[in-house]
């Protein structure tokens, strides 16, 4: 317990407060360099002093109705998909485990395509965020029906897997019969994922959503660390795991619900960050959570400072890069775990 | 000993009364009633597919049974809330396993949780009892060793541990010693043996007979979800009630260190 330096396998007692400190400074990094990114060049930090006095300059007026949506969301959306990833890893004692196995992911984005489809948010533009959430608790709900009470796990990742097909099949065919090609293109680059073009308004939808998801997963540490030993064991020490599962769903179906209902969909984060971060955290499963909320909006910030950087001719989405990275590294997880098996 | 009445009052600190439990047509348990009163080693024995592992999770209060019921104390099972019952008692599973290499401190703290409420960190208290839990399993020096690299009987006793730190009235295990070298089974029954003293006592399922004749006070021998004999070992572990329920001669002697030994299985038809 004398070692000093973050390291794998050795002090974990401190060490999640440690590294909780090490990624809010990450954070508050990338933010200031994420503000600072876009077509025209302020100075931030005059600007923020100026957003504060009486008569805001125009920088100021571009970082609060541009640039900090956009980096506020960000951060929502990261921490969301970062804490639910390892909520859901937590409950089904799964490493590959996403928080888009239970459905909300693809209702969420689903919902939205459906207002987008039909025109519904023509006169209400925060329609489409909405419908996302709206969409994503149905789809929730429909896994928990399709498993049962009392279903075990594999049973759980089979409903959800058949609500996630679903609803994936639902968006294709509503892109075969999108009425033109622009309205086509409209619909496939929201599924992407992206952040710019946000506005305040947009965080305030998902905000309330996002916060209740946020409290319930972050009070079931003890609960998952419980898990560890198995359902039943877990039973035996107090612990309901049928409720606990309740829970946590009805929390990811919130905050996913409404991070892909504001964003479109944004992969890999919920599944890599809580795989990076467990190790520093002695592999317990409650103390992953708020570091991996942290983790989630570190990445977030500069997956889509990385998008602005890279220099395409279209303006690449940050969900497009999340994959990109992501796969290769969920294929490396699944190699290692057929060389380890995980239990 | 056995009280079928559960009104009547006695001191026991667990006692199921008539409880059956039936899955898919098959009765498990068919109508046992088990006492366990303070001080009592109690042994579950029988063989594979008896029952036993059943009624123990039963009287754990993790399953509920068909019909009968289980009393914690005077009070129905059920009726207690989840903390109190993990308070009272702890819960050996049979191949107990964690799913995270974790280390072996955090899996004896987690014998804390029943005390701990949902934002508290452990604190001194939960320290000392973690520590003298893992002295007394001798698993001091595996501590901060992940349980992924434990070999099946240190992990037993590191469960053990979990269990011993939560300081329960009552023990209910399952077939603690079953992938313990013979070191460590007496260890382990010395564990349990000392600890079902005074107000606290524990249930144990055994398929060593040898060893259940030796630490247990008391005996169920159950077959075919049935109860067969009860009471002291010598009543209990006949040569008669072997080959029925086991269908095996065994011979068997000693005194203060009793001692049976199978000898070869019989063809009932034949025989019997």
């Amino acid at each position: 317990m004398r070692s000093t330096h973050l390291s794998p396998q050795e002090t974990t007692v401190n060490t999640p407060s440690k590294l909780s400190t090490v990624l809010s400074i990450t954070i508050v990094v990338l933010a200031v360099v994420s503000l600072d990114l876009g077509a025209e060049s302020i100075d931030v930090l005059t600007a923020l002093k100026s957003l504060l006095s009486d008569a805001p300059s125009i920088d100021a007026i571009i970082l609060s109705e541009l640039r900090l949506p956009r980096v506020l969301i960000a951060m929502a959306v990261g921490a969301s998909l970062g804490v639910c990833g390892a909520a859901m890893q937590g409950l089904l004692r799964n490493p590959l485990a996403s928080p888009g196995l239970i459905g909300s992911s693809s209702g969420a984005a689903l919902g939205a395509v459906i207002v987008l489809y039909f025109g519904l948010g023509a006169g209400f533009a925060q329609a489409v965020p909405l419908a996302g959430m709206l969409g994503s608790l149905i789809a929730t709900a429909l896994v928990f029906l399709l498993a049962g009470r009392e279903a075990n796990v594999t049973t759980l990742i089979l409903a959800g897997v058949a609500v996630n097909a679903m609803a994936t099949a639902s968006m294709s065919l509503l892109l075969n019969f999108a009425p033109s090609p622009f309205a086509m293109r409209e619909l496939v680059l929201w599924t992407l994922g992206d952040l710019s073009d946000r506005s305040m308004l947009d965080l305030w939808v998902m905000l309330p959503c996002t916060l209740v998801g946020w409290f319930l997963l972050v009070g079931c540490g003890r609960q998952l660390d419980a898990l560890t030993l198995g359902e039943r064991t877990a039973s035996s020490l107090g612990v309901s795991p049928g409720f606990l599962r309740w829970r946590i769903f009805i929390a990811v179906s919130l905050a996913v619900g409404a991070a892909v209902a504001t964003t479109g969909m944004i992969g890999f984060i919920g599944l890599v960050v809580p795989h990076l971060i467990r190790p520093w955290v002695g592999h317990a499963p409650g103390k992953l959570l708020v570091p991996s909320a942290l983790g989630g909006s570190a990445m977030l910030l500069a997956a889509d400072i990385g998008v602005r950087l890279i220099p395409t001719q279209n303006l690449l989405k940050v969900g497009v890069l999340t994959s990109l990275v992501g796969a290769p590294f969920f294929l490396h997880l699944i190699l290692r775990s057929r060389r380890h098996g995980y239990r | 000993m056995v009280t079928d009445n559960p009104t009547s009052v006695s001191n026991d600190l667990l006692s199921a009364h008539k409880v059956s439990v039936v899955k898919g047509g098959k009765t498990l348990v068919d109508t046992l009633s088990i006492s366990v009163p303070p001080g009592k080693l109690v042994g579950l024995i029988g063989p594979n597919g008896a029952g036993k592992s059943t009624l123990l999770s039963v009287m754990a209060g993790l399953s509920k049974p068909d019909s009968g019921q289980v009393l914690l104390g005077h009070e129905p099972i059920s009726k207690v809330s989840n903390r109190e019952r993990a308070q009272t008692l702890g819960w050996l599973e049979q191949l107990s396993t964690a799913h995270w290499p974790v280390t072996v401190e955090y899996i004896v703290m987690l014998g804390r949780i029943p005390y701990l409420s949902a934002w508290q960190t452990p604190g001194e208290s939960d320290d000392l009892e973690v520590s003298r839990a893992l002295a007394s399993t001798d698993c001091e020096h595996l501590r901060h060793q992940s349980v992924m690299t434990l070999s099946g009987g240190e992990l037993t006793r590191v469960m053990l541990a979990r269990i011993l730190a939560a300081d329960p009235q009552i023990i209910l295990a399952d077939e603690p010693i079953a992938a313990l070298d013979i070191g460590h089974q007496l260890q382990t029954m010395d564990v349990l043996r000392d600890y079902a003293t005074g107000t606290k006592a524990a249930v144990v399922v055994l398929h060593d007979l040898s060893l259940a004749a030796r630490y247990c006070d008391y005996l169920y021998l159950i077959h075919e979800g049935k109860l067969i004999a009860e009471g002291a070992a010598r009543e209990v572990l006949t040569e008669q009630h072997l080959r029925d329920v086991y269908g095996v001669d065994v011979v068997s002697g000693g005194g203060d260190v009793p001692w049976i030994v199978p000898v070869r299985r019989i063809n009932l038809d034949v025989s019997g």
